[in-house]
């Protein structure tokens, strides 16, 4: 112990202990030591009295009273600052997830509507999901046939389900008629028909659709090629 | 110390009772028993009562939300520390950015109201504390935090180190380096 205390020390090191030493900080050997040193370095002493004398004022500031009046009610301050935050969390909840959840479920119940339309059929022994749904296969289906979209259901029989794809083919045959005939040769003669602003545009189409065609038609016809204006 | 804090005879039986109960009279115990530890440090980074206000609600906050992950045989105070310092800094870089967009200049605000001093006292100390604190705003950061830690909060070198990640030899030049400036700045205000 004695050794260690009459150990000389370096300028550097007494610098590292000076601070402690002026504010009585040091342990019982540091001090002994710092002590000891100091009569090699005696130009230290005045350093430590001016330190001394500074940190005396600094000491007088009561930083424990300042802060401690900065503070006072620091707590009651987190306290309710935690408590809005949860409060906001459980609010957040109820803004946010419970309408998405409610909006999720609209969204299944509806979809599971929207699925239950669409039509499943089975040809042979291999099922089929239907393009259609039913209200699509009554506008394609004229209304005397609408009967028939019954049988296209699951639970319909093979031989009705056959009879039912058989008729729909035949049927989608003739609502393409009319448009069969814009792919003709009468295309040129049809554009300047339809071009025309006759009151019996209707006649006309309905007598481009028909292929058989009444003198009385066929007359209004030519009149009204007569009276139509082209650009 | 108030009563409440006077209740737990140190940090691991706050920190023991708020982990098993949530308890509230344990959170206020924590909050006042380190209020003004966290407070000065957020200050001294801040230099601005209601920053460091915030900051400090904030740090504890933090704290008490993520107690049950303090590993007790550390000290609480260091972690409390590493909190409200990096707090701090991120608050200090959102307010730069703000500060350089609007063109504010940083207020400094140093009050001080007690009633134990006759007026004069207290505009001296109000005078001085404004003075010293500017000062300590001056120093780089390590030798301020180094001081404050030291003199004000009395850690070892040991606890700064951990605290600041630097060395304890380079700790206690950083310690002597802020004593003497403020040493020969407070004696240049003097004469």
């Amino acid at each position: 112990m004695n050794k260690e205390v009459y150990k000389k020390i370096s300028l550097e090191e007494m610098h590292d202990l000076l601070s402690d030493y002026a504010f009585e900080r040091l342990s019982e050997s540091e001090d002994k030591i710092f002590e000891y040193n100091l009569q090699f370095y005696p130009e230290l002493n005045e350093e430590i009295e001016e330190v001394r004398a500074i940190f005396s004022s600094i000491d007088q500031m009561d930083m424990d009273k300042f802060l401690s009046e900065r503070t006072k009610d620091l707590s009651v301050k987190v306290n309710s600052k935690r408590e809005k935050r949860r409060y906001k969390k459980q609010i957040g909840l109820k803004r946010f997830v419970l309408p998405i959840a409610i909006m999720m479920l609209i969204a299944f119940i509806v979809g599971e509507y929207k699925l239950s339309d669409v039509v499943d059929y089975v040809i042979g022994n291999k099922p089929h999901s239907a393009v259609f749904t039913q209200k699509e296969m009554a506008i394609l289906i004229s209304d005397e046939e609408n009967d028939l979209i019954n049988f296209i259901h699951p639970n319909s029989q093979t031989e009705d389900l056959a009879l039912a794809f058989d008729k729909t083919t035949e049927l989608d045959e003739l609502a393409y008629e009319y448009i069969d005939l814009e792919e003709t040769e009468n295309m040129e003669y049809f554009d300047l028909l339809m071009q025309s602003n006759s009151a019996n545009k209707n006649l006309i189409e309905r007598t481009l659709t028909k292929s058989d065609i009444s003198e009385n038609d066929f007359q209004n016809l030519i009149k009204e090629l007569g009276n139509a204006s082209f650009n | 110390m108030d009563t409440l804090t006077l209740l737990y005879d140190n940090d691991s039986e706050i920190i023991a009772e708020y982990c098993s109960s949530n308890s509230q009279r344990a959170a206020n115990a924590l909050v006042r028993r380190h209020q003004k530890f966290v407070y000065s440090i957020a200050f001294r980074f801040l230099g601005q009562h209601e920053d460091a206000e915030d900051v400090a609600q904030e740090a504890f906050i933090k704290a008490l939300d993520n107690l049950y992950r303090f590993k007790s045989e550390s000290n609480i105070r260091t972690w409390l520390y590493t909190i409200t310092a990096n707090l701090a800094k991120n608050h200090l870089r959102k307010k730069k950015i703000i500060n350089f967009f609007t063109m504010n200049s940083e207020r400094e605000d140093f009050e001080l109201n007690s009633n134990s001093f006759s007026p004069l006292q207290e505009l001296e100390i109000k005078e001085f504390t404004e003075n010293f604190n500017k000062l300590l705003g001056k120093l780089p950061q390590k030798q301020r935090e180094t001081f404050a830690l030291r003199y004000f909060d009395g850690f070892t070198y040991e606890e700064i180190s951990d605290m600041l990640g630097t060395s304890v030899g380079g700790l206690k030049a950083n310690y002597y380096q802020a004593v003497q400036k403020i040493t020969k700045e407070i004696t240049g205000l003097k004469k």
